[in-house]
């Protein structure tokens, strides 16, 4: 279990900041600046984030670029500290370096464009890399690296011994995530998984996802733009602004709605917009989370239901 | 007025290592002035589409001609590239100068423009993708819509007169893939040749001709209705059918009489149409007495 609890955040050191404002207010003999102040004065990239993310859930994180994401997720191997606040892993504050350390463990990170940190020269030692850093034995660290490639759907026997250079965008994407899995972690943290992948890798891709959090309970929080796979795999959805929670809850409470997110200029689901242009042209839906087939449906239910009501109803039933 | 075409492909072929053809036989013309998307899954042949283009690469078998002059012809090469500019789809593998005035005049100055109007080239093209006043400010502070901005501002200070954008939106979050669309959509307004080389098919929507490629032949041709309903060759394809089209292939499933559509606003249009004409019937039907009373039996 993750929590966040009162986090702020800042790149730039407000306590550093206000030294400077109260080296500056001495000379003018006024007072320091109160914590308030500070709180107020400083560019905070994360403010006041409470959240907690419970074992086996899939939590998507969606916001504009600069909205916070990054950062957010950041915090939740301990990459960054809370400048206010604390970050509990397990109840442990990650904010102590050995609970930083026993997080990492089973907590598995995968930046954006994962790819680029394809640095070994076969697949083989890209995947074994954590593991050996690790310590573990040899044939401990053989283990893994076939079941980290086999999760990934790549073969070890046959792509093991070839350099990841040569390897399409679509499967350096999945040696690199099979070097996160090698880790063994039960909680994976991925940040745009997707991006730049064409249609069939990136749908590939996410149902690799939904496997790992289907069939072995891997607890997921992945940030993504595409709010159609949010609405899809999500169990809950955390969408940030300004570095702020902007809303969180379920899919369905999230993307009913569609204006709110449009108002901060975020999408929504295809669906979702769609039920909105119709609504435009006073064709009302009840509002409700649709997949393509649950809103042909309504809207086969909308427009029977006015023309043709005995026969409509017989459908329906 | 020049009337041969922007970009020809004539029996064009190519191939890396000399045994498999990336591209197979390839003929097709874009008109000067049109908006064409090329799509396809990875391994299409798309990227290496885009690099014919401009002499980046020249064909193995066939020709490629850009307003007329063939790319394998070395003294036209100059002429062709200053024509056709090309954006590519990481913005931080574009940009080489710190300060964005720099990067923009970079590819004017190397064609030989007059220092006194490199300013007015860098001043025009920066108001084109809505960065005026930005000339004193380092790229590293800018998003990464924001870069792939700067990087076609680069191009356009060229004044080419085709611009192709290899999938120059993959990288950019939904705002910054909006901005790079309706920039490419202003461009076109001025008289601009678009080509945009994608596997979003969305973003082709409002285009005039949309071509498929599939292991490096022409999969699919035709204007984007045409193209993006034909959504079983699609999923072949390995290609995403525009939502549009999946929601009235649902419905058509369903009995409802659309067509298949590829944009939102075509399919809004018939289903208003229905939502129309059946509440007239209904309020028909209940105007009129004897049918309500059956009814009421």
């Amino acid at each position: 279990m993750i929590e966040f609890k009162h986090v702020f955040y800042s790149y730039e050191n407000p306590a550093s900041n206000t030294q400077r404002h109260h080296r500056r207010s001495k000379q003018s003999s006024s007072t320091a600046a109160t914590e308030n102040e500070q709180v107020a004065n400083a560019t905070w990239a994360l403010k006041d984030i409470t959240l907690t993310i419970h074992d086996g859930s899939f939590v998507g994180i969606a916001g504009h670029t600069g909205s916070g994401k990054s950062t957010l997720i950041q915090h939740m191997n301990g990459l960054i500290h809370p400048l206010r606040g604390a970050v509990y892993v397990d109840g442990n504050d990650i904010a102590h370096r050995q609970a930083a350390i026993d997080a990492r463990k089973h907590i598995g990170l995968v930046f954006q464009y994962p790819e680029h940190q394809l640095f070994a020269e076969t697949v083989h030692d890209d995947v074994a890399f954590g593991p050996r850093n690790h310590g573990l034995p040899a044939d401990e660290v053989e283990q893994r690296v076939a079941e980290a490639l086999e999760s990934v759907n790549l073969d070890p026997a046959s792509i093991g011994s070839v350099s990841p250079f040569e390897l399409s965008g679509g499967q350096q994407r999945r040696v690199a995530f099979a070097g996160v899995l090698a880790m063994r972690p039960d909680t994976l943290i991925l940040d745009e998984p997707m991006a730049g992948l064409d249609p069939a890798a990136r749908q590939s891709f996410l149902d690799l996802i939904a496997s790992l959090h289907k069939k072995r309970q891997m607890t997921i929080v992945m940030v993504s733009h595409n709010m159609n796979d949010l609405a899809a795999l999500c169990d809950r959805i955390v969408i940030m602004n300004h570095g702020q929670i902007y809303t969180m809850g379920t899919p369905e409470q999230v993307f009913s709605d569609a204006s709110s997110l449009q108002h901060i200029g975020l999408d929504v689901p295809d669906t979702q917009r769609f039920v909105q242009l119709l609504k435009d042209q006073g064709i009302n839906l009840a509002p409700h989370l649709y997949s393509i087939d649950s809103l042909a449906d309504a809207i086969a239910h909308e427009l029977g239901a006015a023309s043709m009501p005995h026969s409509t109803r017989q459908d329906v039933n | 007025m020049d009337t041969r075409p922007a970009l020809h492909f004539d029996d064009v072929s190519f191939t890396y290592d000399g045994t498999t053809f990336v591209l197979d036989g390839i003929t097709f013309s874009i008109n000067k002035g049109s908006t064409v998307g090329i799509l396809g899954g990875n391994g299409s042949g798309k990227s290496t589409f885009a690099k014919l283009c401009n002499a980046l690469l020249v064909p193995d078998q066939g020709c490629v001609t850009v307003f007329g002059r063939h790319t394998e012809d070395t003294t036209a090469t100059y002429d062709i590239r200053s024509d056709a500019g090309m954006v590519f789809q990481n913005p931080d593998d574009q940009l080489i100068a710190s300060l964005i005035e720099n990067d923009v005049a970079f590819g004017p100055e190397n064609l030989g423009v007059p220092t006194n109007q490199l300013r007015e080239r860098v001043t025009e093209a920066l108001a084109s993708v809505g960065l005026q006043g930005f000339e004193r400010t380092e790229t590293a502070a800018l998003s990464g819509g924001q870069k792939q901005r700067v990087a076609i501002a680069g191009v356009l200070a060229m004044q080419p007169k085709i611009l192709i954008l290899d999938e120059a939106s993959a990288m950019l979050d939904p705002q910054g893939r909006r901005d790079l669309l309706d920039i490419c959509r202003d461009l076109h307004q001025q008289g601009m040749t678009i080509i945009m080389i994608t596997h979003f098919m969305e973003e082709t929507l409002d285009f005039d001709q949309d071509i498929v490629l599939d292991k490096g032949s022409i999969a699919l041709s035709g204007t984007p209705q045409d193209v993006l309903t034909q959504i079983d060759r699609l999923h072949e394809l390995n290609l995403e059918p525009p939502f549009a089209c999946k929601l009235s292939d649902a419905l058509q499933q369903r009995g409802v009489p659309v067509h298949l559509h590829s944009t939102d606003a075509g399919l809004i249009t018939d289903l208003k149409k229905l939502y129309t004409d059946s509440a007239q019937d209904a309020l028909a039907t209940s105007a009129n007495p004897s049918m309500s009373k059956e009814e009421l039996q």
